[in-house]
Parts: structure tokens; sequence; C-alpha cells
């Protein structure tokens, strides 16, 4: 590219080829772009694309739900949310106490689980570090409504146990940025030994996005599997960061980036892939399921769709599960067709070749 | 633990054997012991040698075994124990202990940074000095350091006790929790609204009690209690009639 471009909407996909007649082989499916999770390679001819070099685990799709605000349902809510999520694929941010209810333990699940690994260790049990696939390592975290850093009293409610008798409540507890036991980043390596010796598959780094150009180096250093990166609105400076930096340092290794915030479409998300991005997030679609008491109402086109005689689901279990089925299946086709569309296999066969920069 | 020399039922080397399965080995020995139970004097004493400061050894034992470390460990090393007894005689590193569930572990020398933060329950004593942010975020339990401690001891403390047979650094203690400090030495400063004041008889018997079991030498009417200045407020509200012999 000549020039940095300022967002995404300033990059195109390229056009598909059109000197020959080419048939779609097969049903656009994300499937076939289960995403790695381990450190990418080093073998890379772009120099910026992660590739696998040796097999690691895998999570089913590119997709993650990041930091869902659990607090905000009920238990029974969250436990059905969540394996409906996460049995579609995408790997989902929650910790075991909070799918936990009052003196009742909570099954093992079936689907990707990341678990986050706070400075202060606020809702953290051994059985995250043993059953999660990603351990997350918190360093920061996004302002709260009011601008500042806060627990939610419903958050602390799920993380903590209150069994205490003492007479005067505590107040909340203000988070710890960074770990107690570090005095500087280096010591990040011996952290991240931890949590892979504790049972995690991969384990990530997440910080915000003013932070890739400073952190990735001890990022790198200490060997972790991953980077996840909390943006607000555009993740492309997060993404040229990355990518400067793997241009910089070809052999040394390379965790993948993960893209946690703002509002992708199909579009910007196969953007986001070729410019070197594992996987990212979808609050935007996800968050609503849990902010929801009914379930989703029907809209005028499903209720004609259910006189027809189209099954919408009677219940509002049903209805969330057809809810959510639909719209990841959407979202999930969407991103299959633009990928096709380039004229590649798979998630990983993408560069930042696939792209016109108009910036 | 007992001070003289007992004769460990299993020696077991660290340099023989990956950490993993030295745990699975250490884990089948309390499983071989009929007789294991929570008391300690029924529980198999297994002696660890090699220790040479690695790095997240000897981490999530939940059984109920005695361990004598003999060597030093490194960073993150006895992380989310539980129910196990264990003597270390060397150093710590950083984060020791993190998110210690039950049991006790003794470290007869100094630890580095954030020594038992999240701890939830169980004992840890450090018969040498800790360094910064020692007891940090910690929830419930009991951390006794014979020594000095560094700065911002008990930060993010929600619960629990933590004694400090010497000094401390700066901004000892956090107001937003209800953790109990026992500080012998002075505080180079202490956090935002908190206090210190004399024990109570209520406090001087626990914490002689604490100190016995945690086989630290001293009186604990030498000790001064760091607390949240507003639960010192409530404190005194109350009618307790308590007698305090040790106003001053």
């Amino acid at each position: 590219m000549s020039s940095e471009p300022l967002s995404l909407s300033h990059i195109q996909l390229k056009p598909p080829r059109i000197d020959r007649f080419v048939r779609p082989t097969s049903e656009p499916s994300l499937r076939v772009g289960a995403a790695g999770l381990g450190a990418a390679g080093t073998d890379d001819p772009d120099g910026s694309k992660p590739t696998n070099s040796e097999p690691t685990p895998e999570v089913p799709l590119p997709l993650f739900w990041y930091d869902p605000p659990w607090h905000r349902a009920d238990v029974q809510r969250r436990r059905l949310v969540a394996q409906l999520v996460g049995e579609f694929g995408v790997t989902i941010n929650v910790l075991y106490r909070e799918l936990q209810g009052d003196g009742e333990e909570w099954g093992e699940s079936n689907w990707p689980r990341m678990a986050t690994h706070r400075s202060d260790r606020m809702g953290w049990t051994l059985e995250d570090a043993q059953s999660a696939q990603i351990a997350e390592i918190r360093l920061g975290m996004n302002r709260d409504q009011r601008g500042g850093f806060s627990y939610q009293g419903e958050q602390l409610a799920m993380w903590l146990n209150r069994d205490s008798e003492h007479p005067v409540e505590p107040l909340p507890p203000e988070p710890l940025m960074f770990p107690p036991e570090w005095n500087d980043l280096s010591q990040m390596g011996a952290k991240v030994a931890q949590l892979r010796r504790l049972g995690a598959d991969a384990v990530y780094v997440s910080i915000d996005d003013r932070s890739v150009e400073s952190l990735l180096p001890a990022i790198a250093a200490a060997a972790a599997d991953g980077i996840i990166v909390r943006f607000n609105e555009c993740p492309l400076a997060s993404l040229m960061d990355y990518r400067r930096w793997a241009a910089a340092h070809p052999s040394s290794w390379r965790p993948r980036l993960w893209l946690a915030g703002g509002s992708l479409g199909a579009e910007d998300a196969v953007k986001c892939f070729a410019l070197g991005a594992s996987a990212i997030s979808i609050n935007s679609i996800c968050d609503r399921w849990l902010l929801g008491d009914n379930g989703p109402e029907l809209s005028i086109a499903e209720r004609s769709a259910m006189n027809l005689g189209y099954n919408m689901g009677q219940t509002p279990q049903q209805r969330l599960t057809f809810d959510v089925q639909r719209k990841l299946s959407e979202l999930c086709r969407a991103i299959a067709v633009q990928i096709q569309s380039l004229g590649v296999a798979t998630l990983d066969d993408l560069t930042s070749k696939h792209l016109v920069d108009v910036g | 633990m007992a001070n003289e020399p007992v004769p460990p039922d299993h020696v077991l080397s660290m340099d023989d054997m990956p950490d993993q399965k030295l745990r699975t080995r250490i884990a089948s020995i309390s499983l071989g012991n009929p007789s294991s139970g929570d008391n300690p004097d029924e529980m198999p004493l297994i002696q660890i040698t090699g220790a040479a400061g690695q790095t997240a050894a000897l981490m999530a034992i939940r059984s109920p075994v005695r361990l004598h470390v003999i060597g030093p460990l490194g960073d993150y090393s006895l992380s989310y124990c539980n129910r196990c007894d264990v003597r270390v005689d060397g150093n710590g590193g950083n984060g020791i202990a993190e998110g210690l569930c039950g049991g006790a572990i003794r470290f007869r020398g100094d630890v580095g940074h954030g020594a038992g933060v999240a701890m939830a329950a169980g004992t840890l004593a450090i018969y040498g000095s800790a360094g910064d942010r020692v007891g940090a975020a910690m929830l419930a339990g009991e951390l006794f350091v014979r020594g000095d401690v560094g700065d911002d001891a008990g930060v993010a403390m929600r619960g629990g006790t933590l004694v400090v047979g010497g000094d401390a650094g700066e901004r000892l203690g956090d107001h937003r929790g209800l953790g109990t400090i026992y500080l012998r030495g002075n505080a180079r400063s202490l956090a935002e609204s908190m206090v210190e004041v004399p024990l109570k008889k209520r406090d001087e018997l626990r914490l002689g009690v604490l100190l016995i079991n945690a086989s630290i030498r001293g009186a604990a009417k030498e000790f001064r209690r760091v607390i949240p200045e507003r639960l010192w407020r409530f404190e005194q509200s109350r009618e307790t009639g308590e007698v305090r012999p040790n106003w001053r």
C-alpha cells in the first residue's frame, strides 16, 4: 500500500476476477476458517499475515464474544445464551463463576471458552485455568459509562462469595490495572508459562488499542499465543501497528491478533482478516441476547412468516434459539461470501494483496 | 510441622521428573495413604529435592500431604494449592502461593513481589522479608511475614489477615476492603483512609493464637492494628463494654 489509510472505509476489497468463467465450487461456509490459537509462524512471505508453522489448537470460527455483560442476566439465561452461542462455534469469554448458580455447580462446556485472568483475579478460579481453551491476561480495562474504572455490583456478586457476617459492608474494589506481582512487563513470560502449565491451551494478553506499539514487543518476548486489542471505533491503527512490528521482526515469535470492540460488518471483518487479524469480536450481535428478559420479539415479517407456516418458535426460549442460529448464520455466510468472492479458500489464504487501498 | 527433623516418608527430586509428573506422583502418594486426612500429623511427609528457583513449580497440589522443599522456588510456585502443608527451606519468587485455597505454606527465606496474591483461605507464612504488594487482592486467610514488607502491602485486599513482624513501606493497606493488618514495626505511610489503632483484647488473643500456629515468636501485644478508618469509627460507635488494657 502506498500511503496509510485512515480507516477501514478507505480500504476496499479487490474486485473479483472477470477474465474467465468460474462457478462457485461450494456453498460459502466460514467453517473452513477455523482459527488457530497458537502463535503464528514466521514463514509468511507477505511478512505480515500469520500462518501456522505447526499444528496448534483451534477454535471452530474466527469469531469471539468478548467481555459479555453476564451480570445483566440471571444465571439460567446466561447458561442458555452461552450454550447456544458457544455451540455455534463462537469462542465465549466467560468465567466458571459467571455460569455457576447459588450452590449449584456448572457442568463443563463443550464449546470454546476464554477465561479472563484479571490483575486482581476477580472471579478467576483454578477451574478456569484448567478447562478454558484460552486464558486471557487482561492488562488495563475499558472505561465505564462515567469515564472511570470500576466493577459493577452485580459483577462482584457473581465473582465473590457473600458469606461474610461482618456488620460493615466492604466498598466496591478499585480494579487493579497491572498484576501486583510484576514490577514491569519483563515478568509477563512467567505468568504466560504459569497459565500454560495450569492447563490453558493458549494464553492471550489483552490491551487497549493505544498500547499496541509499545506492548507488542513485550508480549512477543513473553511468548504469548495471542494479543487481544480492545478498540472503540476502528481497529485499523492497531492493525497497522501490528503489521509494522511484524514486518520489522520477521523472525520473532508472532502472537496472533484478535480484535475486540466496535461493530464490524462482514466486509470490514474480511478486511481485518486480510490485514492480519485472526479473529474478531461480535459483541454488537451477541450482547442483546443477554439484555432481553423474554427473548426477542417477533418482527412483522416473522409474524407473517409464522402465519404462513414457518416455525419461528412458540416460547421465548425457542425464539431465542432461532434468533441466535439465524443471526450467526447470516454473519458467517456474509463473511464467507466475501472471502469466496476474493477467490481464496480459507481465511489463512487472505492477505493484504486482496485489498485495494484507496486512501 | 514440628521443628525437629522427621525422616520423610518419600523423597522426590525435581531434577528427576518434570513438574507435571512430580505433581501426579504426589497425588498418587496421597491416594495410597489410607490414613491420609486433613490432620497434618497423619499426612505423608514428602521431601522434595532439586529446587533451584523453578518457575511455576508445584502448583495446584490439592492433596493432603506434607511437603518439605529444600531449595528456592521461582515465580508463581505453589499457586492454587489446597489442603497440603508445605515447608520451603529457601527463598520464593514473585507471586508465590497465588490463589491459595487452604492448607499452609511456610517459606524459610525471603520472597518477591505479590506473595499470596488473591489468596482465598489457608495460611502463608514467610520467615524472611517480602517484596512489594504482599497480600494484594487477598480475599481471606492468614498471611504472616516475620520481616519487612515493601510498598503497597495489602493493596486491593478484601478480607483476611496480614501480619507484619517488621516494618512496612509506603501505602500500607486498602480502605475499600475489610482486611485486618497487624503491624509490629513502622510503616513509612498508610494507604488513604487507613488508620493505625491499638489492639483490642479480642485481637490480642486471636493474634496470639495465629502467631503460635505460624510458629512466629513474639508477643501479640507488640503489634498494632491497621484498619479502614470507617471500620474504626464503627467499632467506636458500638457499645462493646470491652476493657482495653493496652490503650495508650
